[in-house]
């Protein structure tokens, strides 16, 4: 469905992002989480082929994502983080701009979502909060039959009902398996509640890309008093917070530390936002 | 690219206030000059300034509003984006033609003026300069911030209007000028198509570079 290989693009300011290679299968959510300022942004805009990369391959369902891009962005529906409409047309002024852009869009599957959505189609768009910006640009991302779902921080901003509204809606649409999401998000509970893949980017590089049970059983917090530190135990934690009376660090190999003693140490899963912190804390 | 001349046509038409400035442009425009041209460069005016503000309208809509960024995600490529820009120029210059000069036919029917309409030497020579006008303008807006595009914009379209349209001293002797009277004024077109053509690459390969 994607598969990007290798991926790099270098910003004139300095900013790259360097070498990154992932794969998402049919059916399956995979979410794509770093730090702001992280690349996620411009790893979706090289995607979409809004910018150009500088090397690497990005394939969109088999296809090379320059060579077709018509017929792929005809496939995919995409939601920016930020609504980028007219804001002084109606929401029906606009559908009637993108509807001629899709060879299968769906006008029965549009209204049925305005519906559901609770959407006045002849009210101006700048008349509509942040969320229902956000319901609308998935209205119209999900009307013309899309095999693939890219979402650019599509949580980012709302109150957590609005959120949870949106999430409930992203598990119903993967209940069709040829649909695919990748959304990218910094709110790591989102996708602890509905992905299946985790690819996480750190300062334009990847950490891991891997499922949601595969993190979740490699990295795990470790505690304990600060005597417990030895340098072997520090040169494997991936990040450390310490205070005078404790120290917690995050490891992606739990057998390293096999040998301390039990009765010294807790040891606990990760969770996203852990790994985030911690990674992020080390570089 | 059809889907995105449709895009362009409904930016210029939709909501009231575009439908009142399509309206009311060509006699505010008229009672501007004070209805005291010369009959025929008045319509030059007329025809370029009005083609010139619909091309301009739906430049600004998608630099208001950042929807630029959001119809490149729509299945379409850069380089049609940009060639939709120029097809629809091209458009609203017949449109604004076809327009002024009913506009302008009812004033005659309907009042004492008489307008001098269908002068194809005028409007050969309008869109002669629309091609000019247009080659310049349109790569502006896709390497330039929004706000010295539009200031360089209105500055070519100034001077041009202000040089061959609007200029009522020499105004025979420049359109007496080799460029527009050469092969009974084809190559004048031929010289705008020409720059159309070249301004397009520029624009293509601008727009391609921009993020």
């Amino acid at each position: 469905m994607l598969e990007i290989k290798n991926l790099s693009k270098k910003y004139k300011e300095g900013f790259e992002i360097k070498d990154i290679s992932f794969k998402l299968d049919k059916g399956y959510i995979m979410g794509f989480i770093g730090p702001n300022g992280s690349g996620k942004t411009t790893t979706i805009k090289l995607i979409m082929n809004l910018l150009k990369k500088d090397s690497g391959s990005i394939k969109v369902f088999g296809l090379d994502h320059i060579q077709h891009e018509k017929e792929i962005k005809d496939r995919i529906g995409f939601v920016y983080d930020e609504s980028h409409f007219y804001e002084d047309m109606t929401m029906r002024q606009m559908r009637s701009i993108v509807e001629p852009f899709y060879s299968k869009w769906d006008s029965e599957i549009f209204n049925d979502y305005m519906k559901k959505f609770d959407l006045n189609p002849d009210l101006k768009i700048k008349k509509l909060s942040k969320g229902m910006k956000m319901k609308y640009s998935l209205a119209l991302a999900l009307s013309h039959n899309a095999e693939l779902i890219i979402m650019d921080e599509p949580t980012s901003g709302l109150d957590p009902i609005f959120r949870r509204e949106i999430l409930d809606i992203l598990y119903s649409i993967i209940q069709d398996e040829n649909v695919s999401i990748f959304f990218s998000t910094h709110i790591t509970t989102d996708l602890e509640k509905i992905a299946d893949y985790i690819t996480y980017i750190n300062d334009g590089s990847l950490v891991f890309s891997l499922s949601k049970d595969e993190v979740m059983e490699k990295y795990h917090i470790i505690k304990g008093d600060p005597d417990v530190l030895s340098q072997n135990l520090r040169n494997n934690l991936l990040g450390i917070r310490e205070t005078k009376i404790a120290f917690e660090g995050l490891i992606d190999d739990i057998n390293s530390i096999k040998e301390l003693p039990k009765e010294s140490i807790i040891i606990e899963k990760a969770s996203l936002e852990d790994i985030m912190y911690y990674t992020k804390k080390v570089n | 690219m059809l889907s995105l001349i449709r895009k362009d046509i409904k930016l210029v038409t939709f909501g009231t206030y575009n439908k009142i400035f399509l309206v009311v442009f060509v006699p505010v425009l008229m009672a501007m000059s004070g209805f005291d041209f010369t009959v025929k460069y008045m319509y030059m005016a007329i025809v370029l300034s009005f083609a010139y503000m619909l091309v301009l309208t739906s430049f600004s809509y998608d630099v208001q509003f950042k929807t630029n960024l959001y119809v490149q995600s729509l299945p379409t490529t850069k380089s049609e984006i940009v060639r939709g820009k120029y097809v629809f120029s091209l458009l609203a210059f017949l449109f604004s033609m076809i327009y002024s000069s009913l506009y302008l036919g009812l004033l005659n029917i309907f009042t004492s003026l008489n307008f001098d309409l269908f002068d194809i030497y005028t409007m050969k020579n309008s869109f002669i300069l629309f091609l000019i006008l247009i080659s310049f303008v349109v790569p502006l807006n896709y390497k330039l911030p929004p706000k010295i595009a539009s200031f360089f914009g209105v500055f070519t379209y100034v001077f041009l209007i202000n040089t061959f349209a609007m200029s009522t001293t020499d105004i025979e002797e420049v359109f007496n000028h080799w460029l527009f009277s050469l092969y009974g004024g084809l190559f004048g077109i031929l010289i705008g198509l020409g720059l159309i053509i070249l301004s397009t690459k520029l624009s293509i390969y601008l727009y391609g570079k921009r993020a």
